[in-house]
């Protein structure tokens, strides 16, 4: 149980509440679960920079009023950048790098926040991630009779299956009907039923 | 857990950051080339007499640090809006009224009630709940572990069981519901018996 401290202010509840709800029925469902994306990231680096910035401001006003001795970072920046030649590599590889890194912010700043949650059959919201998703398969699928060995991939259309068996080879077809059996159990109880694919690897020991 | 507002001044940081970088890029290339665009040209070496001569000025030393402190302060707050957490700590009940008096629940308490409930169902390891403002909705987050071998038929019930629970207990339809499950790595491993 969690009690975290949080908005001290009280939820209000709605000024005309919806007719009482009818014994039985769930809360409904919240926004399905996503990611913040890199933008998060992006954003507090840019903000440490900001201060790196502030700083840099700082020291020049102290070296100006001699409360500090040295020469001024932003001096020492001006003086460097001043007298550079333009047809150098160093330019041209700076302007490809500004570029390249433009390229890929921009990605970041318009790609929409990533879906975290593959949702369950439920009237309220109920998800699990596609990594859960692979878990509960493995382990269904190395319950099955001759299976040593399973490898799962998981995306949100569809689950791909490598199972290893043991068991005779003619008893290929009987095993990918048991794992097939096995699964259907699991995906049923998600809202979209993925497809499932199932290949069987011979483990000739 | 971030804001939405948080999220929406990242991404427009991001976008500025990203276009400064590609101008700052295609004026690089610009001077690099020596190429005359509609007949001008960069000169060839760079000059940074304008800038050393405003540097240089008696008043410039004074409002750069202000500025600069004003910069450092509003980055700093942003870097901590990005740490602050979402948790609802206190629902008011909608019978409220001027007659009744103020009702207010302990959204945590009862949240955590309601992931106990269904912890104990089967294939569930733990659970714990809190309540928590998400894109605009007032939202009941359990989050579950469950064991790999767990029946999902049955926890899709059991959530909505649930559910249904604290909605009764609450009686707030505008809250959401949402369960996030997790499945442990390793099974348990249960105790023997010999």
């Amino acid at each position: 149980m969690t009690t975290t401290p949080g908005t001290e202010a009280p939820v209000e509840a709605p000024v005309q509440p919806t007719a009482a709800s009818t014994a039985g029925e769930p809360l409904r469902a919240s926004k399905p679960p996503v990611g913040t994306g890199a933008s998060p990231l992006v954003a507090q680096l840019v903000a440490l920079a900001l201060i790196c910035l502030g700083a840099v401001a700082v020291q020049h006003l102290l070296v100006e009023t001699g409360a500090v001795t040295g020469t001024s970072w932003l001096q020492t920046t001006l003086d460097a950048a001043d007298g550079v030649d333009g047809r150098t590599p160093a330019v041209l590889t700076t302007a490809i790098a500004l570029i390249a890194l433009g390229l890929v912010l921009l990605g970041v700043a318009l790609k929409p926040r990533p879906r975290k949650g593959i949702p369950l059959a439920t009237t309220t919201g109920a998800h699990l991630r596609r990594r859960d998703l692979r878990r509960l398969a493995e382990a269904t699928v190395e319950n099955v009779d001759g299976v040593t060995g399973v490898d799962v991939a998981v995306t949100r259309r569809r689950v791909r299956v490598v199972a290893t068996s043991v068991a005779r080879p003619d008893t290929d077809d009987a095993t990918r009907a048991a794992i097939g059996a096995q699964l259907g159990s699991v995906l049923d109880a998600l809202e979209h039923t993925p497809r499932l694919t199932v290949s069987v690897r011979r483990d000739d020991v | 857990m971030t804001t939405r507002k948080t999220l929406f001044i990242d991404r427009v940081a991001t976008f500025v950051l990203a276009v400064t970088f590609l101008a700052a890029g295609a004026a690089a290339l610009w001077w690099w080339s020596e190429r005359p665009i509609e007949g001008t040209t960069l000169s060839a070496t760079s000059d940074t007499r304008t800038v050393t001569d405003v540097v240089a000025q008696s008043w410039f030393p004074w409002t750069a640090a202000a500025v600069g402190v004003l910069v450092a302060l509003v980055a700093l707050r942003w870097i901590v809006a990005h740490a602050t957490r979402q948790t609802v700590s206190r629902l008011r009940l909608t019978s409220s009224s001027s007659t009744t008096g103020r009702l207010d629940v302990a959204a945590g308490k009862v949240a955590g009630a309601a992931a106990e409930a269904f912890a104990d169902t089967i294939g569930v390891r733990s659970a714990r709940g809190t309540v928590v403002r998400d894109r605009g909705q007032v939202v009941a987050r359990l989050d579950a572990t469950i064991e790999p071998d767990a029946d999902l038929a049955l926890l899709s019930r059991r959530a909505d069981e649930v559910a249904a629970q604290l909605l009764t207990v609450l009686g707030r339809d505008d809250l959401r519901c949402s369960l996030r499950l997790k499945v442990a790595a390793r099974g348990r491993a249960l105790p023997r018996t010999h």
